[in-house]
């Protein structure tokens, strides 16, 4: 913590060096959020790359005293939803070039697992917000406590939601994986 | 404790999350509730699977190429700002000339002057509306070099 914060305060002093440090250790948590939210590699991998760049340029702003991570995750959820708003919002070039919607596709996204495959499968059918939670607590491993901070929500909404968001999952995996899988 | 209140506290309790006087009453509760038992494994089950369905990584040498484009995107930002001040300064300069020698000079006929006015307006616009459009979709452009 001590050696992050270091590393933060020589990037508010414009150390782009330090500020690949701080890449490099957050660039594949960063990644697994985007992906989780997007359901796509390549938009994973660009939205974090934007979000990356967006927390340097706010980086004087940010008290270097708290955890970088939960203060960048707010920067990252907002490039994801930007990113999956723009796309509703693209205009569609026509019927004959209507282009498929590459998202969540499991082969894409696990390796051949069939039971991996219908969970991503799950989560890709999930509403933006139920998928959002999953994320937090199941890729991110975040206590209930950074959960809250993150989605700026109280902590008690926290189980609230994480119940929501299971009983829909689960509702999508029924009748999918039997009983002894997992 | 209602079974339903049983549920929400299950969450907690699958995730390590619950104090020790609401832990105590989820467990009272599921050592009499068949129902909220069957729950508790069935979620045991969604939890453990969530846990563990993982993802292809990036290979080394795509992180790399990650860490390169942020730099170079970082460095851009900079080349960025000072190419747009440089082009709305030669554009200012441009259009105090254009209506200072050709616009207001009475030497050349009115016609021409409003046509050439309104050519330059309109272009200016267009020009301004096309860049804005494409700043706007290359975030999400992946398909331009599809050919057809």
């Amino acid at each position: 913590m001590q050696a992050e914060r270091q590393t933060i305060l020589q990037c508010q002093k414009g150390s782009r060096d330090a500020f690949g440090e701080i890449v490099n250790r957050y660039m594949r948590r960063a990644y697994g959020a985007a992906l989780a939210i997007l359901g796509n590699r390549d938009d994973a991998l660009d939205v974090s790359q934007e979000a990356f760049v967006k927390a340097y340029r706010a980086i004087r702003r940010f008290d270097a005293r708290r955890p970088f991570y939960p203060w960048f995750y707010r920067i990252l959820r907002n490039a994801c939803f930007d990113w999956l708003r723009r796309r509703r919002n693209r205009p569609r070039p026509g019927l004959l070039m209507d282009i498929p919607d590459d998202r969540f596709r499991p082969d894409t996204l696990v390796d051949k697992d069939e039971i991996r495959e219908v969970v991503w499968e799950g989560i890709g059918k999930l509403a933006e917000k139920d998928r959002e939670i999953i994320v937090l607590r199941h890729f991110q491993h975040m206590s209930y406590r950074e959960i809250a901070a993150a989605l700026d929500i109280p902590e008690g909404t926290v189980m609230s939601r994480l119940f929501t968001a299971r009983k829909r999952l689960r509702a999508e995996l029924d009748g999918r994986i039997s009983p002894e899988d997992g | 404790m209602e079974c339903e209140k049983a549920c929400l506290l299950l969450m907690g309790h699958l995730d390590g999350e619950l104090d020790d006087r609401s832990r105590l009453d989820l467990e009272q509760h599921l050592e009499g509730c068949a129902a909220c038992r069957r729950e508790e494994s069935a979620y045991r089950r969604l939890t453990a699977m969530t846990d563990s369905i993982g993802f292809i990584e990036p290979t080394e040498t795509e992180w790399r190429a990650h860490w390169e484009a942020i730099y170079n995107r970082l460095e851009r930002g900079v080349a960025w700002i000072f190419l747009s001040l440089g082009a709305v300064t030669l554009l200012l300069y441009g259009m105090w000339h254009l209506a200072a020698d050709f616009l207001l000079d009475a030497a050349y006929p009115l016609i021409l002057r409003l046509g050439v006015g309104f050519a330059a307006i309109g272009t200016i616009v267009l020009a301004v509306s096309v860049v804005r459009e494409r700043i706007r979709l290359y975030p999400t452009d992946r398909y331009e070099e599809v050919e057809l």
